[in-house]
């Protein structure tokens, strides 16, 4: 298939669409390509690797979401300890530790990170409900890098 | 298996058969055991690899797991992966003298471009669980890489025997990595490297496959590559291939 254009139209209407329902996460799929819109997260577009050439960066960030906010700064974000691989699932078959929506218990597994095939576990700091999933299964994370907000 | 004993720091939990080591070695810190915890198998029923490999685990190979100390440092265990490494390789070298052993990033154990030994390090409460497996009475049938085995290259060590080798080198590059730093863990791992210069393939967690020279470690120890077109990456996370 012949590399999509980004569509800016349809994610600025998804985008409107998010902020008019406040909802946190909308997820559109058609003809191969797959955009997540997200509220107090980057925007995320994402394509399926088939139609866009795969690059360990296949997310591109377009400008925040109207009216977020930065959401390192949110007081139930989870960050990186350190660089590395972000894994949502334990194995690459296994459902994932937590999906949006999820409530948490404090010391709960959330998510893991590897790093030169040290696998460090990224556990929840509170009890609460998982509103957003900042990152994908397998991206790259530096140091610091909000991973989820647990509101 | 109560004849066995170690020197300090380390203190040996010693099982005719377990699931896994690595999570035998969890349970047991989840229990309270600390640092310099030992525990080895003669044979696991549920041994793991990365990324929820198999890992075969006969009686007549190596399969233990290390209670390691991470250091006040989160952001720096993933440095004690080399720590094994560089570890693992001195004790082999000393138990077959005429062999060439070299590490494979982050830290396999290669003799001659077969793999000998493979490590898995995950966290487990407050420490860190270092599980190395050495082949060496078999050389499991080769997968992503080519394999050998100790008895393949004319030695009679026991498994015990490679085990307290390591723990002795282990204590050793630990306690230099805590004083020290990760510089002198990284020269000693850069000097042991196989493929250094040369090309190598690397396939990512997303399949993603880079390929370039191996140029080196940057000061964390991700592998650093320079792709053809000049431009440099850095891996954390990845399986390495080195090609001809």
């Amino acid at each position: 298939m012949a590399k999509t254009p980004i569509d800016g139209e349809l994610i600025r209407s998804l985008a409107t669409l998010l902020d008019d329902t406040h909802l946190t996460e909308i997820e559109y799929e058609a003809g191969g390509l797959r955009i997540r819109v997200a509220r107090n997260v980057q925007q995320v577009v994402s394509a399926a690797p088939a139609t866009i050439a795969p690059s360990p960066a296949a997310t591109a960030s377009v400008a925040p979401a109207p009216g977020g906010e930065d959401p390192a700064n949110h007081p139930g974000a989870v960050k990186s300890p350190m660089v590395g691989v972000a894994y949502l699932l334990p194995e690459p078959d296994a459902p994932r530790f937590v999906n949006v929506g999820d409530t948490v218990v404090e010391g709960q597994t959330l998510l893991l990170i590897e790093a030169m095939k040290t696998f460090n576990t990224i556990r929840a700091t509170r009890n609460g409900k998982v509103t957003a999933i900042l990152i994908e299964n397998g991206q790259p994370v530096e140091f610091g890098e909000p991973l989820m907000i647990i509101g | 298996m109560t004849a066995y004993s170690l020197a300090a720091p380390f203190r040996l939990i010693a099982l005719e058969k377990v699931d896994s080591t690595n999570d035998e070695a969890r349970r047991a810190a989840q229990a309270g055991s600390g640092h310099g915890t030992v525990v080895w198998a003669r044979e696991q029923t549920a041994g793991r690899g990365r990324r929820g490999r198999e890992w075969v685990s006969p009686a007549g190979n190596l399969h233990c797991s290390l209670l390691l100390d991470g250091g006040p440092e989160p952001s720096r265990t993933p440095q004690l992966a080399f720590v094994a490494a560089v570890a693992v390789r001195a004790a082999l070298a000393d138990l077959v003298p005429g062999a060439v052993f070299q590490v494979k990033w982050p830290n396999d154990v290669l003799c001659h471009g077969r793999k000998i030994s493979g490590m898995l390090l995950e966290q487990a409460s407050s420490l860190i669980v270092a599980g190395i497996g050495v082949d060496v009475a078999f050389a499991p049938e080769p997968g992503l890489y080519p394999t050998t085995c100790l008895r393949q290259l004319g030695s009679g060590a026991e498994p015990f025997d490679v085990l307290a080798g390591l723990c002795e080198h282990l204590g050793v590059w630990y306690a230099r990595w805590r004083s020290e730093g990760f510089a002198p863990i990284r020269q000693a791992w850069l000097d042991g490297a196989a493929g250094l210069s040369g090309p190598v393939t690397v396939r990512l967690s997303d399949e993603t496959v880079l390929e370039g020279t191996f140029a080196g470690l940057d000061p964390e120890g991700a592998l650093l590559l320079v792709e053809a077109g000049g431009g440099q990456r850095k891996v954390l996370a990845g399986d390495v291939f080195f090609r001809r």
